[in-house]
């Protein structure tokens, strides 16, 4: 294993996987053993579905070689399923919750996918993630569980965990489908520096032709977007995500007033500081096209305790993929540590930090080995 | 063109160890890795016929299965299989080595074919035709296909029935080592004491685990199809004779469908594609004792003879290695039995 | 894997009969031109194009599908369809409709009919 390719790191990897999605041309154009590397490095960064709707998009596809072309037409395949699928628990929801007067926002992914932004295509959407007033969020609980819905199985821990100290119930599914459902009464969890207020989003929420549920607005999704990813994450491998939040950029910076909503709304809601670190590493790494005045007005509202620099290297080491051939860099796999450590700060008084972590600790070592997944 | 076997175990290692060992199954291509000497030793038994190619760049999977690190390797040596970087399954012992590489390439190629309707069956041919063996708990259905590979049917696969749902008349090959389990390894070495059977692997999940290498002549073939003409449910019965019963077309849709690997995530095309095979083929369902019993019926099948059941009598019956022209059926309602005439 | 009901498929089971007024519903297929129906003999299996899933159908589910597929109808006009019309008993007729309405929004809860009120 000794031609250059081979030898890539992970930012010069997320650097080419950027290229490749900007310009699938240039993917063609490779050496067989390049492309064959960064269709898997592409599939580690759950990438691969993106690309292959590129690829098909540009009609370059066919150019591939055979077994790599093949991926792709497997991983639109398996898209187009999960894409059914979050259709199908949408139906079943605004059956369900008929006759619950409540208004129910989609977010995220099934958002996307109601919305048929370009960003969609080649998603692989794990559950369906919907909004609901805190107050009214028992009721929604109880009629779902009712209806066919069941709790996913967790421990007293997790269960309180949930319950206490997040802004989602746990998870609930449906039987015969595959994703599960979030049920959120907010978009951060409560009691950190960031504070986008429920009512307020709901309160924005618009209609989507041929949805039954309405959508936050644009600047909410991307604020959404961007929070998930740098309040409330580690950033790890997390390339996707920063992919989704260009995507939006990109689909919703054509409409008239959206970077003045986008970046008064940022500052209404003390998510000012995630906004400016979407925009810096979109632009680094997809090269979204973002106005000079609008990236400076939200880089100035937002400050976070870390210095820039520091956190934007934290930030770039761990989102970037693993070497398809390696594990994780150590170095990754430190940063991601880091800002773990940093979103648990954001989230919680510090004595309910450590208790979580050594919880967690002490859960994972006594629960059995996870059961093998079942082969032929 | 050389082959694995040819090479030898020391130069298979070194492929393993250096810029991997790319191995061609028809329908997919993969390339492994390995620091395992073991695994290559019975790699180059069961793999022996496979061509050795060089060039190729482009895989399906590119997989390792590389001994573990840890506190856990001082007190008993596992090794783990590796796609991507990353390592789905919990460590195995390392003596188990093969059975790790073949069940993980497995579920790889399963996770990666969703271009393909992925059934759950073993699939031989002759003379064009195929004959598909949906798998089920009981059916003995990899001991029923290494038998006829091995009296001279073309095995496409073991464990996939491979279709395109465009062309859904045509089941490609994923020729992969026949695995055996259990008791069947001594059958099949009794009634073919040539088969190149490869180490036995115990106190795996699944019990006692041995491989096949399959015939050249199958590997060789591994990029030609074979056009779908008969669905065969097989149910091995320790107490009963030779039964054969014609299955409803309704219900051979739901028994294909139902243990496909990937039926739901196709959606309508696998509806379409599951019709398809269900309409133009001859659907049985076989209720067997002996093997021998098993493949005169098969081969009786294919020559448009339905054998009458026969309960409880052992059948005078030796397996078939003709490769005569079979008529074909028409029409989608099934043949009617027909007096017997085993071979 | 399909959803196969116990019994082997949806079937006319005597179920209570749900609200409302009968013969004020029209049934029809939902997404006609995507739902697919396979018939052999006595018994068929429907492709739910909402769902992706399969469902084997027996004679009765069958017989009700595929009239469904002329166009939307009336719980009696499938009970008619079914088991032939002329129902002289009304108290089994008004019985039939209702178990015929208890298949149909068993079909419903499953996505693959809706029920408009008829004009």
């Amino acid at each position: 294993m000794n031609s250059g390719v081979q030898e890539l790191g992970g930012r010069e990897l997320a650097a080419k996987l950027a290229a490749i999605l900007a310009v699938p041309e240039t993917l063609v154009r490779m050496p067989a053993a390049e492309c064959d590397l960064l269709m898997r490095a592409a599939r580690n960064a759950k990438l691969l579905g993106t690309l292959a709707h590129r690829l098909s998009e540009a009609r370059v596809e066919s150019a591939l070689p055979q077994v790599l072309r093949e991926q792709c037409a497997s991983e639109l395949a398996l898209s187009r399923h999960r894409r059914q699928m979050v259709l199908w628990e949408i139906d079943r929801l605004s059956r369900a919750l008929s006759d619950v007067d409540t208004p129910v926002v989609l977010l995220k992914g099934a958002a996307y996918i109601v919305q048929t932004l370009p960003a969609a295509a080649g998603r692989m959407p794990s559950d369906v993630d919907i909004l609901v007033r805190r107050d009214r969020i028992a009721e929604v609980e109880r009629t779902l569980l009712r209806k066919g819905w069941q709790t996913t199985p967790m421990n007293a821990y997790d269960q309180r965990y949930y319950r206490q100290w997040s802004h989602e119930i746990p998870p609930l599914r449906y039987g015969p489908c595959p994703l599960e459902l979030d049920v959120h009464h907010a978009i951060v969890p409560p009691g950190g520096r960031a504070r986008p207020a429920a009512s307020e989003l709901i309160g924005s929420a618009l209609t989507v032709p041929g949805s039954p549920f309405p959508v936050l607005s644009p600047e909410d999704q991307t604020l959404h977007a961007t929070l998930q990813l740098f309040y409330d994450s580690d950033c790890s491998n997390r390339l996707r995500d920063l992919l989704d939040i260009d995507g939006l950029l990109r689909t919703f910076s054509a409409r008239p007033g959206y970077w003045e909503r986008l970046t008064q709304r940022a500052g209404a809601f003390g998510a000012a500081h995630s906004l400016a670190c979407g925009l810096r590493h979109t632009a680094r790494v997809f090269g979204t096209p973002i106005p000079d005045s609008v990236a400076a007005a939200v880089s100035a509202r937002g400050r976070g305790w870390l210095p820039q620099s520091a956190f934007d290297a934290l930030v770039e080491s761990a989102m970037a993929p693993a070497h398809p051939d390696g594990g994780a860099a150590r170095t990754a796999v430190a940063a991601a540590g880091l800002l773990r450590a940093r979103a648990l700060c954001l989230r919680f008084p510090p004595s309910v930090v450590i208790r979580h972590v050594a919880a967690r600790t002490l859960h994972a070592v006594l629960k059995p080995v996870r059961p093998d997944t079942e082969v032929a | 063109m050389s082959r694995i076997g040819e090479l030898g175990e020391a130069a298979i290692a070194a492929r393993l160890e250096g810029t991997g060992l790319p191995l061609d199954f028809g329908a997919a291509r993969v390339r492994v890795f390995s620091d395992h000497l073991p695994l290559a030793v019975a790699m180059t038994q069961v793999y022996r016929d496979y061509p050795v190619f060089e060039g190729e760049s482009a895989f399906t999977v590119t997989a390792a299965v590389r001994r573990a690190s840890g506190v856990r390797r001082l007190l008993r040596a596992q090794i783990r299989f590796v796609v991507d970087g990353d390592a789905p399954f919990e460590p195995f012992p390392a003596e188990t080595h093969l059975p790790l590489l073949e069940w993980g390439l497995n579920w790889c190629i399963a996770n990666r074919s969703h271009h393909r309707l992925m059934l759950h069956a073993g699939v031989v041919a002759r003379d064009g035709l195929a004959v598909l063996l949906p798998a089920y708990p009981g059916s003995g259905k990899s001991t029923l296909t290494a038998a006829l590979m091995l009296s001279g049917w073309r095995l496409l696969s073991d464990e996939f029935g491979v279709l395109n749902p465009a062309e859904p008349a045509v089941l490609h090959p994923l020729l992969r080592p026949v695995a055996l389990k259990n008791e069947s390894i001594d059958v099949i070495r009794a009634m073919y004491p040539g088969a190149a059977i490869g180490p036995a692997f115990p106190r795996t999940r699944k019990g006692t685990v041995a491989h096949i290498a399959p015939a050249r002549a199958c590997i060789d073939s591994c990029h030609r199809g074979a056009t779908a003409r008969l669905v065969v449910f097989p149910k091995y019965d320790s107490s009963g004779g030779l039964e054969i019963e014609p299955v409803a077309k309704a219900r051979a849709f739901v028994k294909l469908a139902g243990n496909a690997f990937n039926y739901e995530t196709l959606g309508p095309q696998a509806f379409h594609a599951v019709r398809a095979v269900v309409d133009r083929c001859d659907c049985y369902q076989l209720r067997y004792r002996r093997l021998d019993d098993a493949l005169a019926a098969i081969n009786g099948f294919l020559r448009g003879i339905a054998p009458a059941s026969q309960p409880l009598q052992p059948a005078r019956a030796q397996a078939d290695g003709d490769s005569t022209a079979y008529a074909s059926q028409a029409g989608s309602s099934a043949a009617a039995p027909a007096s017997p005439t085993l071979q | 894997m399909l959803d196969v009901r116990e019994g082997g498929g949806l079937s006319i089971s005597r179920a209570a009969a749900p609200d409302g007024a009968v013969g004020t519903v029209r049934w029809g297929i939902r997404n006609p031109d995507a739902a697919c129906l396979a018939q052999w003999d006595d018994e068929g299996v429907i492709f739910n194009p909402l769902s992706w899933q399969t469902h084997l159908l027996n004679e009765a589910a069958l017989r009700v599908l595929t009239e469904m597929q002329a166009g939307p109808r009336t719980a009696g006009e499938l009970v008619a369809a079914v088991y032939g019309a002329g129902q002289d008993d009304e108290q089994s007729a008004s019985r039939d409709i209702a178990v015929m309405e208890a298949l149909l929004n068993e079909l419903l809860h499953l996505g693959l009919v809706t029920a408009e009120p008829a004009r």
